[in-house]
């Protein structure tokens, strides 16, 4: 009995691991790093793991974690509220047009997926907060966004590689 | 048997109808959050700030081992100039000296005119000092996070000023944590002036790493570091409280480049001054 109480504990947490994992992510994008870049031109990594969890385990990563993470990026945030949901949203929904036609998941062409997927959420979601304050944002940050995060995305995802590996191997 | 086969049909059905018409939920839901974000719903406000004080406290302690490695790192970067900055300091003490002095006598004179002119003396400013947790800084906004504690004298709208000029306004308060809406960040407009020809204008911020100088006169004579203070238009921020100076002049205005490093902040000035809401005062005057 207590075995099995354990086991369903187990169950949930591992179930719910991608989107732990996000949050903890999220929260470390929001770290005072003391320069220049880092304060006009973070990565993003909330779309990132978006991204990620949506390609690889998209079974462990529903519409109710996209929320949640969508609403926890919301209120860390001074931006127009639901802005990050919407850009969730919306690379959630271009992982799942696209993995219909890309049967292969290594781990280049997730990087070059990321780097042409990555411009669709994150323009919409400048152009919605664009209509917001009915002012147009500068693209020159999200230029330099987007750049980071590609470029970090090998580091980012080889550690959500190794949790996939470690945790969620026997659910594969 | 049979009846339960059909309900269970019926349950799979809207299961995944549900399924189906979620995403399309949460497309609304978002539209509904952002219209009610823009008519400052309470209950928006509200439930926002009861999840940032949830939320809040796990970056903190995330952001504990990383400032450590960075203060670690600047120590050490610090290291190798600390003879210069130190010959630097010893010129810079001098000079304060003799400031200091000038500024006595000059303090002295201002009493002895105010009382002359029977000049009213605002009311003396509150302020407490918040440590920077979390720091957004992307295309979408520009704010800081800091930690007031249990402290209730926090509200909307008070100034956020670090030791060399203003640094925002506060956008948000919880019950231990409140945002601070940087003076870069879209929607902050500030009334300014230049110190010198005294020229008004609105810094608004525009999600860049400078914010914009506009609204100015256009016979403006402007120059690439002339100091920007405030201009006490608007009733939130006293006159004369240090902006940045000029980065770069264009056609439609000037760019400002803060006094403070915004990216380098570790503790903030929360400051309420007191000043009396010019909009409220007129509602009265009318009411009268």
């Amino acid at each position: 009995m207590r075995e099995g109480w354990h086991e369903a504990l187990t169950n949930w947490l591992l179930r719910w691991l991608p989107l732990f994992v996000s949050i903890l992510w999220l929260m470390i994008s929001f770290i005072p790093l003391k320069s220049e870049l880092s304060a006009n031109a973070r990565p993003m990594l909330g779309l990132m793991c978006v991204y990620f969890w949506s390609a690889y385990r998209s079974d462990l990563f529903s519409l109710m974690s996209i929320f949640i993470l969508g609403v926890i990026s919301d209120v860390l945030s001074v931006a127009p509220l639901g802005i990050y949901l919407f850009m969730y949203l919306i690379m959630y929904l271009s992982v799942i047009k696209i993995s219909k036609y890309v049967n292969e998941k290594t781990f280049e062409m997730l990087w070059i997926g990321l780097a042409v997927l990555l411009p669709v959420p994150m323009l919409s979601g400048w152009l919605l907060t664009s209509i917001y304050y009915a002012d147009f944002l500068p693209l020159k940050s999200l230029l330099f966004s987007y750049l980071i995060s590609v470029a970090l995305y090998p580091i980012f995802g080889g550690i959500n590689a190794v949790i996939i590996n470690k945790c969620l191997q026997d659910e594969n | 048997m049979r009846r339960r086969r059909v309900l269970f049909l019926h349950l799979s059905r809207l299961r995944r109808t549900i399924k189906k018409s979620a995403i399309a939920v949460l497309f609304v839901l978002v539209f509904v959050f952002m219209l009610l974000n823009k008519t400052n719903n309470a209950l928006i406000e509200k439930t926002s700030t009861t999840a940032e004080e949830i939320v809040t406290p796990i970056t903190e302690i995330l952001v504990m081992p990383a400032s450590m490695l960075l203060n670690g790192y600047d120590y050490l970067r610090s290291l190798r100039k600390i003879d210069l900055e130190n010959q630097a300091l010893r010129e810079e003490n001098h000079k304060l000296i003799i400031a200091n002095a000038k500024n006595r006598a000059l303090e002295i004179e201002n009493k002895i005119l105010a009382n002359l002119l029977n000049y009213v003396v605002p009311p003396k400013a509150d302020f407490i000092t918040a440590k920077v947790v979390a720091q957004e800084g992307t295309a979408f906004a520009h704010s800081l996070t800091v930690y007031i504690g249990d402290n209730n004298r926090v509200e909307k709208g008070q100034v956020a000023i670090s030791d060399k000029g203003v640094v925002g306004r506060v956008e948000d308060v919880g019950s231990r944590y409140a945002k601070i809406a940087l003076i870069n960040n879209i929607n902050s407009k500030i009334s300014v002036m230049i110190e010198n020809s005294r020229v008004r204008g609105m810094m608004v911020g525009q999600n860049d790493i400078w914010p914009d100088l506009v609204f100015l006169p256009l016979d403006a004579d402007l120059k690439i570091g002339d100091r920007v203070i405030t201009s006490g238009i608007g009733g939130v921020f006293p006159v004369g409280l240090p902006v940045g100076k000029i980065a770069s002049i264009s056609k439609s205005g000037a760019k400002i480049e803060p006094a403070n490093n915004l990216s380098r902040l570790e503790y903030v000035m929360i400051v309420d001054y007191k000043l009396p809401d010019p909009a409220n005062e007129l509602y009265e005057d009318e009411r009268q």
